[in-house]
C-alpha cells in the first residue's frame, strides 16, 4: 500500500500552526495576567475583555485547555499516520491510538459546546437555549459523529487484528 | 485450546524428523512447529491430507480433544 504522504504533510502543517496558536495564545493570556487586560485586549465570544474577572479567566483557562486537546488530538493523529509508513497495519498501537483519538474528539466537542454555553451565561449575562442547524463541516454533531467514527475505526482495527493472527498461524 | 495435536508421537512411531515431514508436506520448519506445539488457530484441509498421506494416518491420530480444566 502507498504510504499517505499527502495526508502526513497535511497534518504536519496543521501541526505546526496550531502549536504556534497555542504557544501564542498562552504567553498573551501570561502577559494580561501579569500586565492586565489594557497590554493587550483579549476577545472573547466576539465581546472584548476590559476587565479580566476571575470569571472571564476560568473561561480563558478552559479555552486554552481545549486548545491544548486538539493540539495533543493533531499530535497523536501525525504519529499514527507515521506509523502507517511502517508497513505493519492493525498493530496494539495504532487501535489504542484510533481510539484515543476518537475519545478526545468527543471531550473536544463536548467541552467546547459546554464552555460556550457558560461563556454566554457569565459573559454575555444571558441564558440561550435552542436548536440551531448548522450546514456546514464545522457542526457541532457532525464533529461528534466523526469523533464516535474513530472509535468505531478502532474496535474494527481490533477485529482486523485478530484474524489477521489467527491467518498468520493457520498452517 | 482443547484440541491437542500428536505429531510429535506419530513422527516418533514412523521413526521421522519434523525437517523431514516438513519437506514432503510443502511447509516451512517453522510452520510445522507452530502446529506441533499448539500455537496454530487453524488447519488448512491440504496440510491435513498431506501429513496423513505422508504418516499413513487419519486424522484421528493427529487431533485428539481433550477437556480443559
Amino acid at each position: 500500500m502507498k504510504p499517505p504522504i499527502l495526508l502526513k504533510t497535511i497534518l504536519d502543517v496543521c501541526f505546526f500552526l496550531l502549536l504556534l496558536s497555542f504557544i501564542g495564545a498562552v504567553f498573551l493570556t501570561a502577559m494580561t495576567t501579569i500586565f492586565g487586560s489594557d497590554f493587550i485586549p483579549i476577545e472573547l465570544k466576539g465581546q472584548t475583555i476590559s476587565e479580566l474577572t476571575p470569571t472571564a479567566f476560568v473561561v480563558i483557562l478552559a479555552e486554552l485547555f481545549i486548545g491544548g486537546l486538539l493540539v495533543y488530538t493533531i499530535y497523536i493523529l501525525r504519529k499514527l499516520i507515521r506509523n502507517f509508513f511502517k508497513g505493519k497495519l492493525f498493530t496494539r498501537y495504532q487501535i489504542a491510538s484510533l481510539n484515543l483519538i476518537g475519545q478526545l474528539i468527543i471531550i473536544i466537542t463536548l467541552g467546547q459546546g459546554l464552555i460556550d454555553f457558560i461563556a454566554t451565561i457569565f459573559l454575555e449575562a444571558k441564558l440561550r437555549l435552542g436548536l440551531e442547524i448548522d450546514l456546514s463541516f464545522t457542526s457541532f454533531w457532525f464533529i461528534l459523529a466523526i469523533g464516535l467514527f474513530f472509535i468505531y475505526l478502532s474496535k474494527i482495527f481490533d477485529n482486523a487484528r485478530i484474524m489477521k493472527e489467527e491467518n498468520e498461524l493457520t498452517v | 485450546m482443547p484440541i491437542f495435536v500428536n505429531l510429535d508421537i506419530m513422527l516418533e512411531k514412523r521413526q521421522m524428523k519434523s525437517t523431514e515431514l516438513a519437506e514432503k508436506i510443502g511447509i516451512t520448519t517453522a510452520n510445522l512447529s507452530i502446529l506441533k506445539t499448539g500455537k496454530a488457530k487453524a488447519v488448512r484441509f491440504s496440510t491435513l491430507e498431506s501429513i496423513c498421506r505422508e504418516l499413513a494416518c487419519q486424522p484421528g491420530d493427529i487431533l485428539k480433544f481433550r477437556e480443559e480444566e
